[in-house]
Formats: structure tokens, sequence, C-alpha cells
């Protein structure tokens, strides 16, 4: 089906995109790689009067790394992740997620920034975003603004940004050492169907092989993508033996207060916290196998 | 209505568009290019495929204005000199398409696939083609097709390098 008839803007710069957004902002959305988007506007669930076209701004594209982060524009496209020479080193979750994205086609048109600003729990990268502790960065008419990746979603489908507001990169903070293991799990009927549970996370280990931080994000059960405290203050300064692994499950349960957990007709919601823990386990297990391998390894080169 | 200028099978073409007509509509029914087909209409079934800028896209998720200025591929234009792309062909040898509804979407997803990875092992071509769905062949030729196009390195790639940054 179409979509209903819309005004079209191309913005030719950052400023000109917040412009034409100010301008039109009582019904307004920005269009990138239109994967989340366009389907929304074909099925009428999703009809803005006016889409301004963002996809070229050059200035939103590209990966670049500095002294405390890996800063990644929010119009990189998902292929353009999979392909960075950023990715392997120091920052394996990174890589670990966009390889679950989607299929190529979806990966080769999508954007980072407009999948953490669709804010869909079922969605790779806010899980991910969390468990990294990602500050995004974004700019409206009253200028630049800097969000924790926890508090970015507000609601399903709502973010804290204005209307007429950008996100403009995404900062992922370098790991502190070497031992860095990260894992992230995705449990889907077939390849590109929505989730039915994510966990994603990074965790770093000190020479005795005790975690030293710890970062793990929840997608596809609660409305919103959370992180796992409780998981994180259980893993925190200890060894992950399988007693410790035993408790990851009842902990990322309680990661969800009283939030709404998602149900469809492929998974219930008493599935899919059930499930949960499960993929939380074989996560932070092989997480922290990478973890502790990549230390041993460290400790012999010194 | 939208002036828009784009390259299509290397042949340069022009239109005026409908902010919302989607791409597929365009090169179908404006400029009468049929190999690219619609299957699902929400982006799932890949039968749609193009390649833009030399990445394979589905054309059913794009509007046309979105593709001002850029380069397009169909499954029109593989063939040169009157004879078929090596996919082609080993599409055709290896009986991977049945009704062929599928094909032309699959065999552009396969030519990003060999652009990039021209010794792709089974699981990376599984994974290449998961966004193209088929309903008749079990899939199981297909890959079997593409298999042997990266075997015997006779794959051409129609990517000019400076389209794929
Ligand atoms: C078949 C299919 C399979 C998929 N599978 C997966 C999957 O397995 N995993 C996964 O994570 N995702 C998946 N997706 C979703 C896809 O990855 C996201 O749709 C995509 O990343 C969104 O990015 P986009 O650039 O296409 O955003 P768009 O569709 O252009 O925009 C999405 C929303 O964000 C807003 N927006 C976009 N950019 C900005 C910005 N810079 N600042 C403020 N607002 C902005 C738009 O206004 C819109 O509301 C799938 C999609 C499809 C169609
Ligand atoms: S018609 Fe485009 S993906 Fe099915
Ligand atoms: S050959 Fe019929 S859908 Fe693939």
């Amino acid at each position: 089906m179409y979509p209903r008839a819309f005004k079209y803007e191309r913005a030719t710069s950052l400023e000109n995109a917040i412009e034409l957004l100010s301008r039109n902002r009582e019904d307004v959305r920005p269009l990138a790689g239109g994967m989340s988007l366009i389907p929304l506007a074909k099925l009428r669930l999703l009809s803005p009067g006016c889409i301004v076209d963002i996809g070229r701004l050059s200035e939103l594209k590209g990966i670049k790394q500095d002294k405390e982060w890996l800063e990644i524009g929010a119009l990189t496209t998902n292929t353009e992740i999979l392909e960075s020479k950023w990715l392997s080193g120091s920052y394996p979750l990174l890589l670990d997620t966009v390889k679950e994205i989607g299929d190529v086609q979806v990966r080769n048109r999508g954007t980072i920034g407009g999948n953490l600003a669709q804010a869909d729990s079922s969605t790779d990268w806010p899980a991910t975003m969390i468990a990294l502790r990602a500050k995004f960065v974004s700019r409206g008419p009253k200028g630049e603004r800097i969000h924790d990746a926890d508090s970015f979603c507000i609601e399903p489908y709502t973010t804290a940004l204005d209307p007429d507001e950008l996100l403009t990169h995404i900062r992922v903070p370098n790991p502190a050492s070497g031992s860095v293991g990260a894992s992230h799990i995705k449990l889907e009927r077939r390849k590109g169907d929505y989730a039915i549970g994510i966990v994603s996370a990074q965790l770093e280990v000190d020479n005795e092989g005790k975690c030293v931080s710890v970062g793990v994000g929840i997608g596809a059960v609660g409305v919103i993508a959370v992180r796992a405290s409780k998981t994180e203050q259980l893993l925190k300064g200890r060894r992950v033996d399988a007693d410790t692994l035993a408790k990851v499950g009842d902990t990322v349960r309680d990661s969800f207060g009283g939030m709404d957990i998602l149900s469809d007709i492929k998974a219930p919601s008493d599935y899919r916290l059930d499930v949960i823990g499960t993929l939380a386990e074989r996560c932070i297990s092989k997480a922290y196998s990478m973890a502790a391998s990549a230390g041993a390894g460290q400790g012999k080169g010194r | 209505m939208t002036q828009i200028q784009l390259i299509v099978n290397g042949k340069k073409v022009e239109g005026n568009v409908e902010p919302r007509k989607l791409l597929i509509d365009f090169i179908r029914e404006d400029l009468g290019l049929t190999g690219p087909h619609i299957g699902c209409d929400t982006s799932n079934c890949g039968a749609c495929t193009i390649l833009l800028n030399g990445r394979a896209a589905k054309s059913c998720t794009m509007f046309a204005v979105q593709a001002d200025g850029m380069e397009i591929l169909t499954i029109e234009g593989l063939a040169t000199d009157g004879k078929l792309h090596p996919l082609q062909q080993a599409f055709h040898e290896n009986h991977a398409l049945q009704c062929g509804y599928c094909t032309p979407g699959m065999i552009m997803s396969s030519v990003d696939l060999l652009s990039r990875n021209p010794n792709p092992t089974e699981e990376e071509i599984r994974l290449g083609i998961s966004g193209n769905l088929c309903r008749c062949t079990g899939y199981h030729n297909i890959v079997k097709a593409i298999s042997s196009v990266a075997k015997s390195h006779i794959f051409v790639s129609p990517v000019k390098k400076e389209g794929r940054d």
C-alpha cells in the first residue's frame, strides 16, 4: 500500500535539516535509511505530513576513534559498521551485534541512528548500547544535548528527542583494558524475524579473572530495552563459575520492575521471561570465557 | 511532483514523481523494467531487490526521490552483449528456479554477495541470501548455483569500484 501523501524535503546540511524540522515540527519525521519508517508509513501506522530526508548528510556518517570513545555518526549504515576496520579489536560487542541485524539489504540501507531513534525493544542496538554505557549526542534548535543510553528511550517508539532534534553521534566508551569479552545473543524464529529475546553483555576481567566492569542489556522482553542491574551487581568483583552462572537467570528476570512484558502469538510473555534467563546464562558464559582468555593471553605477553 | 535524475543500467533517465512513489513502481511502471518483482510489499521477500550504488536494496522500501542522482542496476542490466551473466547462466544450469518469481531479486543479492566475498562458504551464501524468500526450490539449487560460480572463478562484478565505498 502507498503511504499517505506527504511533503518531501531533502536536507542539505545538519543546520538545514534542523531548520526544516523546526519549520514543520507539528507533523514531521526525519527519514534516514527508511527501513522502519517506510514500512510503517506503508501500513499507515505512521503518516507524517512532512518527511525530511537526512540520508545525504555526510557530516553524520562514518566512525572515528577518540581518546575516550569510538564515535559513530548516526547515519552510518549497519553494513558500514560491519565492514569497519575498528570493530574486531577493542569493540567486539559492536561486531557481534551488527552481524545479527536483519539481512544484507536491511543492513545496506538501515542506519545505527535510525535503529536507536526507532526505540523498538526488539531491535539489536538498544540493548547493546545499554551494555556499553554509550552516550548519544543530539542537536536541535537549542543546541547540543548528551543522553545516556539508559534513558534515551522513554516508552516504546518514543525517545527523549524533540520532533526537531536529530540524533547525530553515538559514543561508545573505549574499554579500560585489553581483557574484554562480549557476546550478543538473540532468539528469533528465523533470520530477520522479530526477536523473542536479546541479551547483550560486555565484561572486563582483571588478572585474577575477576570481573572489573560489567554491562548487560536486555531487549525484546520488556516493552523497552533495559539494563540488568542485578546481574551486573552479581558479577562485579567475581569470577564467573558454575554457581554464579546458575544465579544469572533469576537476576535477569528482576530487571523489568513493573514494566509490561512483550507478548505475541510466537512468544507469550511468560515464555519470554523464562527463556531470557537461559539466553543470559549462555551470553555471560561466552563473554566471560572470551574475556578470561584475552586476559590470559595478555598476561603471557607481559 | 519532484524531478529526479538517475542512472539505470548504465543509461541516464529522468522522472517526475510524487514523493511517495516507491522506487519499485518507478522502475516497473515509469521505466517499464518489470524484472524486479513485488512479492510481499512489506520489506520481507526481497523479490524487488536491485543494486543501488552497487549494494543490494529492497526497492519496495525506498521512495524513488531517495534514489535521485544514484546508480541503479536491475536484472535487465546484467547480461552483456546478449550473453547471460555467469550467475544467470548458473541459475539456469543448476535448476535454481522453478516459477522464477524470486529469481531477479535472488540474483541481485548474489551479485552483492560475490562482489564483497568472492569465496563464500555455504553458510555465508545462505546468510547472503537470507533477505530473499523462495517458495519453490527449497534453496538447495540456488546455493549450488551461487557456489558453482564462486568455485569456478567466473564471477564478474558489474559494480564499478567507485560505487562501493
Ligand atoms: C525485514 C527487516 C528486518 C529487520 N531486522 C532487524 C534485526 O534483525 N535487527 C535490528 O536491529 N533491526 C532490524 N530491522 C530494523 C532495521 O534495522 C531498522 O529499521 C533500521 O536500523 C532503522 O534505521 P533506518 O536508518 O532505516 O531508520 P528510518 O526508518 O529512516 O527511521 C526510523 C525512525 O527513526 C527516526 N530517525 C532516523 N534517524 C534519525 C536521527 N538521526 N535522529 C532522530 N530521529 C531519527 C525516523 O524519523 C523514524 O521515526 C529490520 C527491518 C526490516 C525491514
Ligand atoms: S516486495 Fe520488496 S521485499 Fe517483498
Ligand atoms: S522459484 Fe518460485 S519463488 Fe523461487
